[in-house]
């Protein structure tokens, strides 16, 4: 595997998505595996307090009897896990397959640690600031006051893709699959604040949330991002309690969270507290520095840039994904191919797909949003002339004309890689 | 959930007790070459969890683990100056007690030899 990185990291451009195709299955088989071997196993050695002899024996992904309840990941389903404190996990592409994603395979960003109380009945969303009528709202204040709204809706991390990053950029080495759709209910943000009535001067919405800092100083917020006005007023932004006609997982932010489909996922913040209106930009953590931002002109790869010259990101461009075959796959000589596509504030008007290392292209069928807000399915039916090694690239076009990327437009902090998804099959 | 989290964040802490006094507590085959290929092919984890056991680990890995878990060490390749700016932030942002010397030199050439930019111990 070291050797293979390596051969993959010495090659330019090119050779992110290279690499990617190498670590595409390792991810994906090893991730519970990994969380065993690792710290899990650490952790759970320290919480038994005792070795665990038999620990070779042990299935993969098998979290011991005693320490059931206390696995990071509980409700989670074969997601790799890039960090147990705050818990970071990723899905492998082959299991975000579903057209609708599974709470359990949704992805899990966290800046922060839990909150202590998480009960819904005792839940209070206030709304403030530039308002005429300040709210304090309980979820069921929520649901008596507003229409509720079901809505299929994307959420992808503004760093999905950093792994492959060359030189590399700080924090999580997302790969493939910080993205998801799952069906959100709750009610609109524009309608909340409609009621509230935006005085004359609002600029920006400034969103907080009952995580905890993990210095663990309660005065500190691990995060506290918000969106232009405009942004909050669109009709897809939810302030959801549901996930997929249940109450939300606590990691994607139980009881309620908000839903900002197509910008980076921390502008939907989780655990949401209270949304204040404000006459600036908002000034939070993560909002400043060069967190969620990129160079306002293009950079070489590893280019030093001045803080004064990045801006905020917004929408995030047009991407894809291949989900079935997964990579490394063994079919047939004809197989279906299928995945997801979408540039949300857009919509994606076409997805290519090629077999010959990008030849030559021919158009998979692509449905339009089941709504405004959720990713588009796509599939197409391949034939392989021959048996031997091929990759299916996908490629995504959106309604302006922008087209997935083959080399990652690198910026220091490793944001928006929409290079195209490459998955390796063996025809026989 | 909760439980596991307090007892996570507790654990550096008692571990801390012993760690003053690692100099001499580290049986010696885990400071040895052969004694880590040892440690490799038998999967027995380490106290360090994925951090590379070389000089430099244990005061890196206590440093770090009060606030968070030393996977998101591990999945960095930065150089020395990407390191030192990032222990800057921490400090300046982040809440971390500022590192003394000579830990914060022992620190970063830890980080610069195991986890640079061509990311030699990168997770699998």
């Amino acid at each position: 595997m070291d050797e293979e990185r390596d051969v993959a990291r010495h090659a330019e451009n090119v050779s992110a998505d290279e690499k990617s195709v190498a670590e595409t299955a390792d991810t994906a088989n090893s991730g519970r595996r990994k969380f065993m071997k690792d710290t899990g196993l650490v952790t759970m050695m320290g919480l038994l307090g005792a070795s665990i002899p038999f620990y070779n024996n042990m299935p993969a992904g098998l979290v011991p009897a005693a320490l059931a309840d206390d696995n990071v990941l509980a409700g989670k389903d074969g997601l790799t896990l890039l960090n147990d404190r705050p818990v970071n996990a990723e899905t492998p592409p082959e299991f975000l397959d579903d057209p609708i994603t599974p709470t359990s395979r949704h992805f899990v960003r966290n800046n922060g640690l839990l909150p202590d109380d998480t009960d819904a009945a005792s839940w209070t969303l206030t709304v403030d600031g530039l308002v005429n009528n300040p709210m304090s709202l309980s979820i069921a204040d929520l649901k008596d006051q507003f229409e509720i709204v079901t809505m299929a809706l994307a959420l992808e991390c503004g760093g999905n893709g950093r792994a492959f990053f060359d030189p590399p950029a700080r924090g999580n080495q997302w790969t493939y699959g910080a993205i998801g759709c799952s069906r959100w209910t709750g009610v609109r943000l524009k309608d909340v604040l409609e009621k509230a009535g935006i005085q004359d001067g609002a600029v920006y919405t400034a969103h907080y949330g009952a995580d905890l800092h993990l210095s663990g100083d309660p005065e500190k917020l691990p995060i506290s991002r918000g969106v232009p006005i405009a942004k909050a007023m669109t009709d897809n932004i939810l302030i959801a309690f549901e996930m997929n006609g249940e109450a939300l997982h606590v990691l994607n932010g139980a009881p309620l969270r908000l839903v900002v489909p197509g910008w980076p996922g921390s502008c939907s913040q989780k655990w949401l507290t209270r949304v204040e209106i404000r006459d600036q930009v908002h000034d939070g953590p993560k909002m400043t520095g060069t967190s969620y931002r990129v160079p306002s002109y293009p950079v070489a790869p590893g280019e030093k840039v001045d803080k004064k010259d990045f801006d905020i990101i917004e929408r995030m461009p047009v991407k894809s994904l291949v989900t079935f075959p997964a990579n490394k796959a063994e079919t047939g000589m004809q197989t279906e191919v299928r995945g997801h596509a979408w540039s949300v504030d857009r919509t994606v008007d076409k997805l290519d797909i090629s077999i010959d290392f990008g030849k030559t292209w021919v158009a998979a069928e692509l449905d339009p949003p089941v709504n405004d807000g959720a990713w588009q399915n796509w599939r197409a039916n391949v034939s392989f002339p021959q048996a031997g090694y091929y990759e299916v690239w996908a490629r995504a076009t959106d309604s302006a004309g922008e087209m997935q990327p083959f080399a990652i437009n690198w910026n220091p902090k490793g944001y928006l890689n929409n290079t195209m998804h490459r998955v390796g099959i063996r025809a026989s | 959930m909760k439980t596991i989290l307090r007892l996570l964040a507790a654990l550096p802490l008692v571990c801390a007790v012993s760690a003053a006094s690692a100099f001499v507590l580290v049986p010696s085959h885990i400071t040895s070459e052969s004694g880590l290929k040892v440690l490799a092919s038998t999967d027995e984890p380490s106290e360090y969890g994925l951090l590379k056991v070389a000089n430099g680990v244990d005061e890196t890995f206590y440093a770090c683990t009060p606030c968070h878990s030393e996977r998101i060490v591990a999945q960095q390749g930065l150089t020395r100056e990407g390191w030192d700016e990032l222990l800057d932030w921490m400090v300046e942002e982040q809440g971390m007690v500022e590192i003394e010397e000579p830990d914060r030199t022992t620190i970063l050439d830890y980080l610069e030899a195991h986890y640079n930019e061509d990311r030699p111990n990168f997770p699998n």
